[in-house]
């Protein structure tokens, strides 16, 4: 089945749309403590911030009078649908632009529920996700479709007619409780799952990250992270429920350009998960160009080594560095280590947020004291309502106490400080995307059925990626470029291994299980990287 | 160690082409950066094979957009970073 496609579209006029309206320093956004739902949230900051800017680039800016009249139309456009109803799922494929902000909140407006899909997403996992989830609608723009994708009911929106139309407002038809939004991750067994969040999940996250992290309605927070990412999301929800601007560029493929930017666009914050980080600090030469305009930058989606973790901190002073943790099922941030703490709590991802609860705790559930290793459990009103249509994966998670259990091993010291200890199942975070050993080895295994594949993670300098071991179910021979061109075909690049190793057998445990630790210590690139021999290389001695 | 222009500008060219469908189609000269082919991912990618295959390193003053532009603009950033004698052009 295919689903009909909306695409919008921003007009070349809108190019004249800027300077910026200069800061309004006494401006304070509407408090979330009593708000109900986000669309509305979002509507009552909007119309209080006017013409400041929502969101800028290096030649544009778009006001939040832009932003919501956009939202106007795309909410106007969902409700004239013939099949259009209150809690419809409406998939978002944008990049970070001003149309996945009206395309967004217009969802919200309409009452129906937002489903962001990454622009890069495999066409078989995209297929899934749209089977499982089913939606009205979904929203695009050109610059982020591929062009067989055009072929399903196209219609367009333009964002750029009638700049002085008012949008009316109506009241919402969604409660707190009920689903705003469906965020679709990798599960512990490597089949997507739609974390379930609703209108007081998301705006209890963002509040108590309001009372964590010193946003501003000044703040000018550079994007980086997709939107479709729990974490992206929650720096997306944060500043715009702050009146703050969020600024984006194309141009971050490099370390260098970021900080560039960084510092052309007067950036006050900056928040990535670690592996970009680590890039920063290898070819970006973080600290050397001073960035006056900065306050701190954040880290989260992944483990951030501590010795990298405090060079940061030691070349933005004075701007301050918060080491962040959290998921998707927690809507996104869950602890935060405190700048001052991060020479003393080495490798701590901090105290819980205010509004969450944190414990560590055994099979049965039993909170376990300071010390003592075991499942790190989180509780609040930031925790999913579950996974979509899968009350089994829910169960296993989520108690009826509404204790989460996070699949991260942990333990807490006696101060309250937490430290991550590996983890309780097999996900791999790579470059803030989680990823089951499961995608992989169930792709090969479905086109190479006479192959047993093993994906194990291994370290590549700060990094995680996969190396995959293969191995023969008869005696017919494994062929590693027809499996690397499968790959490379079907995985997006994170998840694609980086090494392909052929074994006559695989190693077992005791319980005749696969010994996939045996195997991550026949991974190449553990500790230093060595020279690996494949046919891809090509040097010449002479 | 010498290396040949034309195979490095192979082995690349090979590289890039095979990481997606989208990147089947690249070109020497492509712009990968116009194009939206070289994303930061892709460049940590590249720059770690290129180290691991050729013994080269790069310091962060080359990894910039213009040495990333193009698969020619890379292969010149190698080859420059190679001891002498110089790969001679093919």
């Amino acid at each position: 089945m295919s689903t009909d496609i909306l695409l919008l579209q921003i007009g070349t006029e809108i190019e004249a749309c800027g300077p910026t309206v200069p800061a309004s320093i006494d401006y304070r956004a509407p408090s979330l403590t009593t708000a109900g739902n986000l669309g509305t949230a979002f509507f009552n900051v909007a119309r209080s911030r006017g013409d400041y800017p929502a969101m800028a680039t290096k030649t544009n800016t778009f006001s939040y009078n832009w932003i919501v009249r956009a939202a106007g139309w795309v909410r106007d456009r969902l409700r004239s649908r013939p099949s259009y109803a209150p809690g419809a799922r409406v998939a978002l494929q944008l990049s970070n632009s001003p149309e996945y902000l009206a395309a967004f909140y217009g969802t919200l407006l309409a009452d129906c529920v937002v489903v962001p899909l990454p622009v890069s997403l495999e066409d078989h996992r995209r297929r899934q996700i749209l089977d499982s989830c089913q939606p009205d609608l979904l929203i695009s723009r050109l610059s982020d479709l591929n062009s067989q994708e055009t072929q399903s009911t196209t219609e367009t929106l333009s964002l750029s007619k009638g700049e002085d139309e008012g949008i009316l407002y109506s009241p919402p038809l969604r409660q707190a409780q009920d689903l705003a939004m469906l965020l679709f991750t990798s599960g512990s067994m490597g089949t997507p799952k739609g974390v379930m969040l609703s209108h007081r999940n998301l705006l209890a996250n963002a509040d108590s990250i309001l009372r964590e992290l010193p946003i501003r309605a000044t703040d000018r927070a550079l994007a980086v992270l997709p939107f479709c990412h729990a974490f992206g999301n929650s720096i997306l929800q944060t500043h715009v429920l702050s009146g703050a601007t969020l600024l984006i560029d194309r141009a971050l493929t490099f370390p260098s350009s970021m900080i560039e930017t960084l510092r052309e666009l007067e950036a006050t914050s900056f928040s990535a998960v670690p592996e970009v980080y680590g890039m920063l600090l290898k070819y970006g030469r973080l600290g050397e160009q001073s960035l006056p305009a900065l306050r701190y930058m954040t880290v989260a989606g992944g483990a951030l080594r501590y010795d990298l973790a405090a060079q940061i901190e030691s070349r933005i002073r004075p701007a301050s560095f918060h080491v962040m943790y959290g998921q998707s099922e927690a809507t996104a941030r869950l602890a935060s280590l405190p700048p001052q703490e991060l020479h003393t709590r080495l490798g701590s991802i901090g105290r819980p947020i205010s509004g969450v609860e944190l414990a560590v705790m055994d099979e049965a559930n039993r909170e376990l004291p300071a010390g003592s290793t075991g499942m790190l459990c989180a509780r609040g009103a930031n925790v999913m309502l579950g996974y979509w249509q899968d009350k089994t994966a829910t169960a296993e998670v989520l108690g009826g106490d509404g204790w989460l259990r996070t699949g991260d091993l942990a333990r807490r010291d006696d101060d309250g400080f937490f430290y991550l200890q590996g983890r309780a199942n097999l996900l791999v975070k790579v470059q803030g995307h989680r990823v089951h050993p499961a995608e992989i080895e169930g792709l090969v295994e479905a086109d190479f059925p006479q192959t047993c594949a093993v994906a194990v993670p291994m370290t590549r300098g700060d990094e995680i990626r996969f190396v995959l071991f293969l191995a023969p179910r008869d005696d017919r021979p494994i062929d590693v470029t027809k499996i690397r061109a499968t790959c490379q075909r079907e995985l997006p690049p994170y998840k694609q291994p980086l090494h392909y190793e052929v074994l006559e057998r695989l190693p077992l445990t005791s319980g005749y299980k696969i010994d996939r630790e045996a195997l991550a210590r026949l991974a190449p690139g553990v500790g230093s990287p060595r020279r690996v021999q494949t046919d891809d290389v090509v040097t010449e001695s002479q | 160690m010498t290396i040949n222009r034309k195979k490095l500008e192979d082995n690349l060219m090979h590289f890039v082409r095979s990481r997606s469908p989208r990147h089947a189609a690249a070109s020497p000269r492509m712009d990968l950066l116009e194009t939206g082919l070289l994303d930061s991912l892709l460049l940590v990618d590249l720059i770690f094979h290129i180290e691991e295959s050729y013994g080269v390193r790069f310091d962060s003053d080359q990894v910039n957009p213009s040495n990333f532009r193009t698969v020619e603009d890379i292969v010149a950033v190698v080859l420059g970073q190679l001891p002498m004698p110089q790969a001679q052009a093919d």
